[in-house]
């Protein structure tokens, strides 16, 4: 939030679990249109394929975050 | 029954028989307004009884609270104090801890919505300890005392009511705490030989304050038989540089750590020559792991560790504080020679507030508001 009110182009992971949580605050801190990146929980500590196969499944819409506007 | 008005606290009305009182807590619950726990019902009355001690006007903004951005109006913090149980004289020390959590340094939206399980732990320092009957010594952070139970719960309330703290929605803490539904001590000044908290960092002994630290629940330390201050201090060192506390992996960012000794204890201590700045050294040089325990568990890898860590040496000595002045001596507690470390994520440093007016002045008893 702190990079977008700088201007800067940014796109929050989240995993499933604490995707309200992150709508939630960005409701409350104005910042409904931040776009959020919502991959499934749990990614601590998991192996690195299993990591690469949640995140190319959200390329595209990471890719659309951080271009906006472009 | 009506509740508080003006400056944007709703009012209502309620007639009916005493045992009503059980829908008023059913309602306060299904609103959201509780820790869970029944609340009184915040009167016209009461609140204007509370506000009796503040030269504050009703509609003042105390502060701004994380993560709602919610304003604490004098008024708001008066009957979340009232539905905690609160007396009407402790509504300054709740200001002043409005103002403490709310300062940047403390990191208030950090600490209220991360997964964490860190409570806000209210200091009751100076002469109002006595005038509110804070407890400061037996079963200090337990229960039995009204000030202790209620004022922590007060601050509880506020920053749900106001900062918009909400379990499972804003907090998403993993566990949380039970130091969440209160936690609040008064540090023994007359039983401790070293100078109280408040003082070193500025105030004067007659002068009341308060000092918030988010922390976890206190963590019991017992050594009935060491010797020396070099093995008694050193059991608490060992609990507080756990592998499983955050002090060892974040010492490079801003944080502190606590440790609570007995009155007692401290006596004991200071028998041997040892200032509270020679046990905050004591714990900085020996409160700490080597690299090669680290490494790969915990918080590593994180955030930084301080730079006269070298963080390639396996041998390196890693401590939980970037320097011995974070961390905080207390006393408090009863008999014996138990301790209780307070363990902190980091993120954050506590902050000291005066009891005060609103220019600044500090207060000598809470009755001077009445005058």
């Amino acid at each position: 939030m702190a990079l977008e009110r700088r201007g800067i182009p940014t796109a929050t992971f989240i995993t499933h679990v604490f995707e309200n949580y992150a709508r939630g605050l960005c409701r409350m801190q104005g910042m409904q249109a931040l776009p959020i990146v919502v991959i499934p929980h749990p990614v601590a500590a998991r192996p690195v394929e299993e990591l690469r196969e949640k995140v190319r499944k959200v390329h595209a819409e990471v890719r659309a975050a951080l271009t906006r506007g472009r | 029954m009506d509740s508080a008005s003006s400056a944007g606290a709703r009012q209502f009305e309620v007639e009916g028989a005493l045992e009503d009182i059980f829908d008023f807590f059913d309602l306060c619950y299904e609103k959201g307004w509780t820790d869970g726990l029944p609340v009184y019902p915040p009167t016209t009355r009461a609140v204007k009884s509370a506000l009796r001690f503040t030269d504050r006007k009703p509609d003042d903004v105390v502060a701004v609270l994380a993560p709602r951005n919610g304003a604490a109006t004098v008024e708001k913090i008066a009957i979340n104090a009232v539905m905690a149980g609160c007396r009407p004289e402790y509504l300054p020390v709740l200001i002043a801890a409005v103002e403490a959590v709310a300062r940047p340094e403390y990191n208030l939206y950090g600490r209220q919505t991360t997964t964490h399980p860190g409570a806000h732990l209210l200091i009751v320092n100076g002469p109002i300890r006595k005038e509110l009957d804070v407890n400061c010594r037996q079963n200090v952070f337990g229960d039995g005392w009204r000030a202790n139970a209620t004022m922590g719960r007060a601050l509880r309330l506020i920053l749900i009511n106001i900062g918009g703290n909400k379990p499972g929605v804003t907090d998403m803490a993993t566990h949380g705490h039970p130091g969440k539904y209160s936690y609040c001590i008064g540090e023994d000044e007359e039983g401790s030989p070293w100078s109280p908290l408040h003082v070193d960092r500025g105030l004067s002994r007659d002068t009341s304050a308060v000092t918030m630290l988010c922390a976890e629940p206190p963590h019991n330390v017992n050594d009935q038989v060491s010797k020396t201050p070099q093995m008694y201090l050193g059991s608490a060192a060992s609990t507080m540089a756990t592998l499983g506390g955050n002090g060892l992996y974040r010492s490079g960012l801003r944080g502190e750590q606590g440790l609570v000794v007995t009155a007692e204890s401290a006596h004991w201590l200071a028998e041997f020559g040892w200032s509270k700045n020679d046990v905050k050294m004591f714990l900085f040089e020996k409160a700490r792991k080597p690299v090669r325990e680290l490494r790969g568990r915990g918080g590593w890898g994180k955030s930084p560790l301080p730079k006269f860590v070298d963080a390639e040496d396996d041998d390196a000595l890693v401590p939980i504080v970037g320097h011995p002045e974070n961390l905080l001596v207390l006393v408090a507690g009863g008999h014996q020679r138990h301790m209780n470390a307070l363990l902190t994520a980091g993120y954050s440093r506590s902050i000291t507030r005066a009891i005060a007016f609103k220019d600044g002045t500090p207060v000598r008893s809470t009755k001077d508001f009445l005058r």
